[in-house]
């Protein structure tokens, strides 16, 4: 029974981080998009001249765009927010596998983990 | 279009899909892309990044609510999203990285929509599979409890290696597409593993942002997320799933889903239609032409 309830809390935790994060995400890309609008509101935008081949994503780039309260970086690091929601989740159950002494699922979310990381890995390499 | 009415315009439109999706269980993705690309002109990879990272909204949202109830099977879902994120990852990086025709890609999207408009309206059964020691789904721990009055039911899952290779169907189609991949998911879980209904579809609610997540990745990196489209695209989506939730307890859901077949189909013949006379091509090479003539 003891186990069950430690079960519930890795859930209603997961849970929670699960609801934060997606505000957080909210309200940063709000802000950010407030902030374009503001600047830029009665600029045109034309999806169709969107570049075929677009710029890759750069960290660095990011990182100068927020501290010099970029909107458009604000709003990317509302998203980029978003994205790690998830991935903090998986990284919370691997945790609480470990804790549990569940070594197989400690492996499966290890390998869940590792596609990811590949992903993010082809993504920025290629 | 000024900045101000393209967002003001993306956002409405999310606001509808979220709160139709919130209400159906299908989540807004299949209504972005065809909105995105048919409606306002944005290029396909675009178009797919978005909907990725409005998928991660709704659906990290709504399983949140479901962790809370104790019905999600965390385990099942993490031995699953083995296979949906392999499956997903690939599919990102074919867009991306491969000279899909943009028609092609319009065109299986409307064949997609099609089938879960399909799987959609047809009737479910609940499932109660016993826990069977020394199989394969029992050595993976692939069961659990559903709490029923107060009591909890034990269910167990057969098939778990090809409940994977739909779930790695399911990943791609996510990828390729840029949407949840759900009612594939729910369809691997409750016709094939044979899991409880309820289990199956917050379980596959949990693995979508995952999905969404090993795909959106690859589509963030390569920098077609553009903030200008994929913000009022969440936060409209957000929102409109928030509302759809509250309207759900008081309307008929059986009708609700009938008539989102209905709109499915007729969406899902329209982007064929746009495929297969070479519509999406001719916008994308209207703009390479006017972004090279600068």
């Amino acid at each position: 029974m003891s186990q069950e309830l430690q079960k519930d809390k890795l859930g209603i935790a997961i849970g929670n981080i699960l609801r934060y994060g997606v505000w957080t995400a909210f309200f940063l890309s709000l802000a950010g998009l407030i902030g374009i609008i503001i600047q830029h509101g009665n600029a045109a935008f034309d999806p169709l001249t969107l570049p075929v081949q677009p710029e890759k994503f750069s960290v660095a780039a990011l990182w100068q765009g927020i501290l010099n309260f970029n909107p458009l970086h604000i709003c990317t690091l509302g998203l980029l927010v978003l994205l790690a929601t998830p991935l903090l989740r998986v990284v919370f159950a691997l945790f609480g596998y470990l804790a549990e002494r569940n070594y197989l699922y400690f492996f499966i979310t290890l390998i869940v983990l590792l596609i990811i990381g590949i992903s993010c890995w082809l993504g920025m390499s290629k | 279009m000024t900045e101000l009415l393209f967002s003001v315009l993306l956002f409405s439109g999310a606001l509808c899909a979220g709160f139709i999706g919130a209400l159906t269980g299908l989540g807004g993705g299949i209504i972005i892309v065809p909105l995105l690309t048919l409606g306002f002109g944005v290029p396909m990879k675009y178009a797919l990044a978005a909907s990725l990272i409005s998928v991660i909204g709704t659906s990290s949202g709504a399983a949140a609510a479901y962790l809370k109830e104790g019905i999600t099977n965390m385990k099942i879902g993490m031995f699953l999203q083995i296979a949906t994120a392999l499956g997903a990852v690939l599919g990102a990086l074919i867009i991306v990285y491969m000279n899909v025709p943009v028609d092609i890609i319009g065109i299986i999207f409307g064949i997609v929509l099609i089938i879960t408009a399909i799987l959609t309206a047809r009737k479910k059964s609940d499932h109660r599979e016993p826990v069977v020691p020394g199989t394969l789904a029992h050595r993976l721990q692939l069961y659990g409890g559903l709490p029923v009055k107060g009591v909890m039911e034990p269910y167990g899952s057969r098939s778990p290696i090809l409940g994977s290779l739909i779930m790695a169907i399911a990943g791609l189609l996510s990828g390729l597409l840029g949407v949840g991949g759900g009612v594939f998911k729910v369809l691997a879980m409750d016709n094939v593993m044979r899991l409880p209904f309820k289990v199956s579809t917050t379980t596959s609610n949990f693995m979508i942002g995952v999905t969404a997540l090993a795909s959106s990745i690859i589509y963030f990196a390569a920098g077609y997320v553009v903030p200008q489209i994929a913000a009022p695209i969440l936060l409209g989506i957000i929102i409109g799933a928030l509302i759809g939730a509250k309207t759900l307890m008081r309307i008929n859901v059986v009708r609700l889903k009938q008539i989102f077949s209905l709109i499915v189909g007729i969406i899902a013949l329209y982007m064929i239609y746009n495929g297969s006379t070479g519509k999406f091509s001719a916008k994308q090479e209207n703009y390479e032409s006017r972004t090279t003539e600068r």
